[in-house]
């Protein structure tokens, strides 16, 4: 079916590692057959879209927006697009959650504030001046309102494409119905069956835990040894956690399909935190304290006591969301 | 009186973003200025080596192969054959994705990929042969992809490579789709580098343009991986620099400038001399052309074929055009088509055993390995918990950013003086950027 009028699209990458975008540009070779639905309007890692261009486009239907915002050269980007755009998507966990760029906030607890850089010239004679960095690293949603979130690390092709079809394609795509779709909630399966838009503020991913399509056995419910935070050599078919290796799945929205525990790793979270979770960390504490079978507690410390930079695993890609105080910067 | 200051950017095709300035002075100068990082080394800080492999990525896939290394060496575990097989098994599947990645986009620069595809593929002349090879070309994306999703876990951020091994071998399953793959991509990327050379290559605003595209003579630093030395070839005349890859950091060292985000790397024997003199000393590059500079010969016979297809039309190694740049990720994905054969093909591959023992952990930690976009060096001091408390990673891009200054500066002063249009200089920047 031929489209009456081609979506316009914007892609754009803030600080990241363009995974987001290769995930798009990859997403088995099918971008070519998005050509009849849409018109990309600024892409400056494919196309080198200036800024002028966006300045010259109205009316962007779908903005797909990776990266944290990490400059005020990505912050004023974000609120131009937003400006300009009907749907905002959050595209990956970094813009998503802060992502991975954020643990440099972490890093800097406890040291000296940085001082303000001054660069030198800036002329027409001296060298040229660099974006400033921001103070923090910042999801998207702590610059401007987003519209429609897709997480992963980067996200899966499957859960991506059924983004694209239902956001962009509507009800003139190809396919509607891909198997990412059982993944989803009913409220959001049932909107990309019907091709029509999801509510606003859905997250495309599942809505229950990563336990729930993880295809380890879950026996005991009980640990009863030292926890690690990675154990690779733990026993292939039995729940990492029961095994003491700290696995985020219990917190953390499903979607991938676990593909991190079938690998025989432990989930870090890069689907973020279940809709009903207010702090990731604190209920995975819960959780894992509810689950050690002691009531010693010199055991307990002796049992926690391989446990590192908890901050760092509870909120590997969250930090930005979940521990910063200021948490909505901005925005309309 | 000076002219206004003139910026050119984004520069497509960058992974860090990155642009040109342009100053208003005769003569003027000229900034290949790098306007982010992911201050990767100091997000390291603090978190257990362990976790790292899972973190590096946000330079490259590859970076998760380095710090796996790194930790072999932290944690004195080498791995077992089985898993040394796995993980070049997924360092050669990232190679031919990133290539075909990069000679996709080199070919939007003809035929944009975001028109209508149908409509181009039924046009009379090289639009059309353009659009079929693409589309041909993303389907071995997607098969390379398949090949890292089933050793690595996933194909962007990939997970099995850890300290002494792997976390699990590939399923026995999917032994057949890997030989699938393998052949597919054997079939392919001869006649990848046939198109190119006939279409692109010889083609009125390919071979000739490409070919002025040239950055100054330069060393390249590239990994002797029968060995695991890293080496120097300073294409002079002078002998090759031959060290182990735990003294990468006593033979190298960066500048930064306040003018760009990314640092410079440079010999230290040398010192740091700038990057403003036409014949730069203490400078050197990583990537495909450097290792093709180094190497006297291919392993396997088509790749040394096609190499040798280089030196007829563009002579003798060493070279430093984009057009040899280009021509060396040809040579190189058909070396590792190659490989991937051998690798993927073989009875032994991927046998049982996952993990050496880890023998106990020291307090330095330093590995390289020869990513498809150039040599990566990961080193990690950690505390007597394993917490990283010093990481020192050297990136392509950072390796390769003096040779991307020089031959933006070349290019533009080129450019200006046949006083071309600054969509011009922008586009051409891309083009010569792109395979380095």
């Amino acid at each position: 079916m031929k489209p009456k009028s081609k979506k316009k699209i914007a892609i754009y990458s803030a600080t990241g590692c363009r995974a987001c975008e290769h995930a798009i540009l990859d997403i088995n070779y099918q971008i070519l057959s998005l050509v009849p639905w849409v018109e990309i309007v600024y892409w400056p890692y494919l196309l080198g879209s200036e800024e002028t261009c966006l300045e010259a486009v109205e009316g962007i239907d779908v903005c797909f927006f990776s990266g944290a915002i990490r400059t005020e050269e990505e912050r004023l980007a974000a609120e131009r697009l937003r400006q300009k755009t009907n749907l905002m998507v959050a595209c990956g966990a970094c813009a998503s959650f802060g992502g991975l760029p954020a643990l440099i906030d972490l890093g800097r607890i406890g040291d000296q504030p940085h001082p303000k850089k001054v660069h030198a010239g800036g002329n027409a004679s001296g060298p040229p001046v660099l974006p400033e960095p921001g103070a923090k690293v910042r999801a998207l949603e702590q610059v401007v309102p987003v519209d429609y979130v897709v997480p992963g690390c980067p996200p899966t092709q499957s859960i991506l494409w059924a983004a694209i079809q239902t956001l962009v394609c509507g009800s003139q795509a190809l396919s509607r119905i891909s198997f990412a779709t059982t993944l989803f909630p009913p409220e959001i399966a049932q909107a990309v069956t019907d091709a029509v838009l999801p509510p606003r503020g859905s997250v495309f991913a599942g809505g229950k835990a990563v336990c729930a399509g993880c295809a380890r056995a879950k026996e005991q419910k009980k640990i009863q040894g030292a926890l690690t935070g990675n154990n690779p050599g733990a026993a292939a078919d039995r729940c990492l956690l029961e095994q003491g290796v700290l696995c985020m799945g219990i917190v953390t929205r499903e979607g991938c399909g676990g593909i991190c525990t079938s690998a025989g790793l432990p989930c870090r979270g890069c689907f973020g935190k279940l809709a009903d979770i207010e702090d990731p960390g604190a209920k995975a504490v819960a959780a894992i304290g509810a689950t050690l079978d002691s009531s010693d507690a010199s055991q307990i410390e002796r049992w926690i006591a391989g446990l590192h930079d908890m901050s760092g695993t509870f909120y590997r890609y969250t930090y930005a969301t979940q521990c910063t105080l200021n948490k909505h910067i901005g925005g309309a | 009186m000076e002219k206004a200051t003139l910026t050119l950017g984004p520069i497509r095709w960058q992974d860090t973003p990155s642009r040109i300035v342009i100053g208003g002075q005769e003569p003027p100068q000229v900034f290949f200025q790098v306007t982010a990082d992911k201050g990767m080394e100091e997000l390291c800080r603090r978190r257990p080596a362990e976790a790292l492999p899972r973190i590096a990525p946000l330079l490259g896939r590859t970076h998760h192969l380095a710090a796996a290394a790194a930790l072999d060496d932290l944690y004195g575990a080498a791995p077992p054959a089985s898993a040394a097989q796995v993980r070049n098994g997924l360092l050669q599947a990232q190679y031919f994705h990133s290539h075909l990645r990069r000679i996709f986009l080199l070919l939007t620069h003809w035929v944009d990929p975001l028109i209508e595809y149908r409509a181009a593929a039924h046009c009379p002349g090289p639009a059309r042969s353009i659009c079929a090879v693409s589309a041909e070309i993303m389907h071995h994306v997607a098969l390379a992809q398949e090949a890292e999703t089933i050793l690595g876990g996933r194909a962007e951020y990939p997970l099995t490579a850890v300290a002494g091994g792997i976390s699990r071998l590939p399923a026995a399953m999917h032994a057949d789709r890997l030989k699938t793959i393998a052949g597919a991509c054997l079939d392919f990327a001869p006649r990848l580098a046939a198109f190119m050379r006939e279409q692109i290559f010889a083609s009125a605003d390919g071979c000739p343009w490409l070919q002025t595209f040239e950055t100054a003579p330069m060393a390249g630093l590239s990994m002797d991986t029968t060995h695991g030395t890293l080496r120097i070839a300073y294409g002079n005349g002078s002998p090759d620099d031959e060290f182990p890859v735990s003294k990468a950091f006593d033979k190298i060292d960066r500048h930064k400038e306040d003018w760009t985000r990314q640092p410079f790397y440079y010999l230290k024997g040398a010192g740091w001399t700038g990057i403003e003199a036409d014949s730069p000393q203490g400078l050197f590059c990583v990537g495909p052309l450097a290792r093709l500079n180094s190497r006297q010969e291919e392993a396997g016979p088509l790749a040394q074929a096609e190499r040798l297809r280089l030196v007829q039309a563009l002579g003798p190694f060493p070279h430093y055009s984009a057009l040899a740049a280009y021509w060396a990720l040809l040579v190189e994905l058909i070396r590792v088509a190659e490989q991937m054969q051998a690798l993927y093909c073989g009875d032994d591959f991927a046998g049982t055993e996952t993990r050496a023992p880890v023998a106990g952990l020291s307090s330095t930690g330093c590995a390289a390995v020869e990513a498809p976009e150039g040599l990566i060096v990961h080193r990690y001091e950690v505390d007597a918990r394993g917490l990283v408390q010093h990481a020192r990673i050297m990136d392509a891009a950072g390796a390769n950013n003096a040779l991307k200054c020089h031959l933006v500066r070349r290019l533009v002063r080129q450019a200006l003086a046949l006083k071309e249009n600054p969509a011009a200089i922008k586009e051409k920047a891309a083009m010569a950027l792109l395979p380095f």
